[in-house]
């Protein structure tokens, strides 16, 4: 019967670290602005998902030019993304009227969970979601 | 207003028998979306508001003017719910049952929420389809019969999932219109989808090219939102909506 209940403790205190790690990711999201003036960037909303054989990685990259979309990953486990804006924007455009600042670009640096092999990544756009497609190592 | 209690309050008058719309953060935004376009092509006004400390301290400056994030619109018969924050994991049981509540006590014709449905590869679809859920049976069949998709199996997970449950044990009817979408990124054409459903639903023609044409901007301008109500999103454990429930016999 003890030996139940320090396997539940155990358990119980895992769950509840792992929810505090969770809240502490949430927390750091929701403080991270999305908007970069100094460097004219805006960073995209993006997605992870780690498949059997390969990584997809997608992003939303609404009002880019989507021929400029670049992706460079810069090592097995680290994957930057660009694409220039199809016109410069600025917050006044957003009427927002008490920050200034302007927007050339999307940019994004994204650490992946698992390794993956660059050299045969896929990129392709569908509507201004840019969706690459990298074999796992 | 002693903790945790909702308050609904009415501006002006609002009148029984309406049909109440619901577009609340969801994924994609879709309701919100969708509600927001309504509420401009219909000349809705604002009605109401919902105010509780289970919110947090937030007003939203329209004109210089502070408003409360989560107001009551109505135009005629149509009254719209929206909130322009996300709503916190912890407020949704309370804040659903005070709006269920409410609609009830304002004798409602329909209670139609707005959502979307999460799915794999959105990007891929080229049209969103739409799927209903209902408070009864009942009310499947009648939609079954208008010839709407009906949500089969799965899970609803949120506000809107609260919403389902208590509407029949108020004796309201209750529709849930669900078109495929982006979990984590603002979705006009899911949006322009469900209007379209909720047009043939309760007999309105609602013009959706503005928003299809101006679906990038918006994609655009609500990231900052869509970033928030992710977060609330993740706390109501909402990627269940992806499970598949047990067989029952």
């Amino acid at each position: 019967m003890s030996r139940r209940r320090r396997l539940t403790d155990i358990i119980e205190e895992y769950m509840g670290r792992l929810e505090g790690i969770i809240e502490n990711y949430l927390a750091e999201v929701e403080k991270r602005s999305l908007w970069h003036p100094s460097s004219e960037a805006i960073e995209p909303l993006a997605n992870v998902y780690v498949e059997p054989r390969e990584v997809v990685i997608t992003v939303d990259i609404p009002c880019a030019d989507s021929e400029s979309a670049r992706v460079r990953f810069v090592d097995e486990n680290t994957v930057e993304i660009e694409a220039n804006l199809q016109r410069t924007l600025d917050f006044s455009s957003l009427r927002v009227t008490h920050r200034s600042g302007r927007f050339k670009k999307y940019h994004i640096r994204i650490d992946l969970p698992v390794p993956v092999d660059p050299s045969r990544a896929s990129i392709t756009c569908y509507r201004n979601v840019l969706e690459v497609r990298a074999p796992r190592k | 207003m002693s903790d945790g209690e909702v308050s609904i309050v009415e501006v002006k008058e609002i009148g029984e028998e309406p049909i109440v719309i619901a577009g609340l953060p969801d994924v994609g935004l879709v309701g919100l979306i969708a509600v927001f376009h309504l509420a401009s092509k219909t000349d809705m006004e604002e009605v109401g508001f919902i105010e509780s400390d289970l919110l947090p301290p937030v007003v939203v400056l329209h004109g210089g003017i502070p408003k409360p994030p989560f107001r009551i619109l109505r135009s005629g018969r149509l009254v719209a719910l929206i909130s322009e924050i996300a709503i916190p994991a912890s407020a949704v049981p309370k804040i659903c049952r005070a709006i269920v509540e409410w609609v009830s006590k304002k004798k409602a014709k329909l209670l139609v929420t707005l959502g979307g449905i999460p799915v794999e590869e959105r990007y891929k679809l080229d049209k969103p389809r739409v799927y209903a859920t209902a408070s009864s049976r009942e009310v499947v069949e009648d939609l079954k019969a208008r010839g709407m998709e009906i949500l089969d199996r799965g899970y609803l997970v949120g506000p809107y999932a609260s919403m389902m449950r208590l509407a029949p044990l108020y004796g309201l009817t209750a529709v849930g219109l669900l078109a495929q979408s982006f979990f984590n990124y603002p979705d006009p054409d899911a949006a322009a989808s469900v209007l379209e459903e909720l047009g043939k639903l309760v007999g309105l023609e609602i013009d959706l090219v503005e928003l299809r044409e101006k679906g990038e901007e918006i994609r655009l301008a609500a990231r900052d939102l869509m970033k928030r109500t992710e977060a609330e999103l993740a706390r109501m454990r909402k990627g269940q909506e992806y499970d598949i429930p047990p067989l029952h016999v």
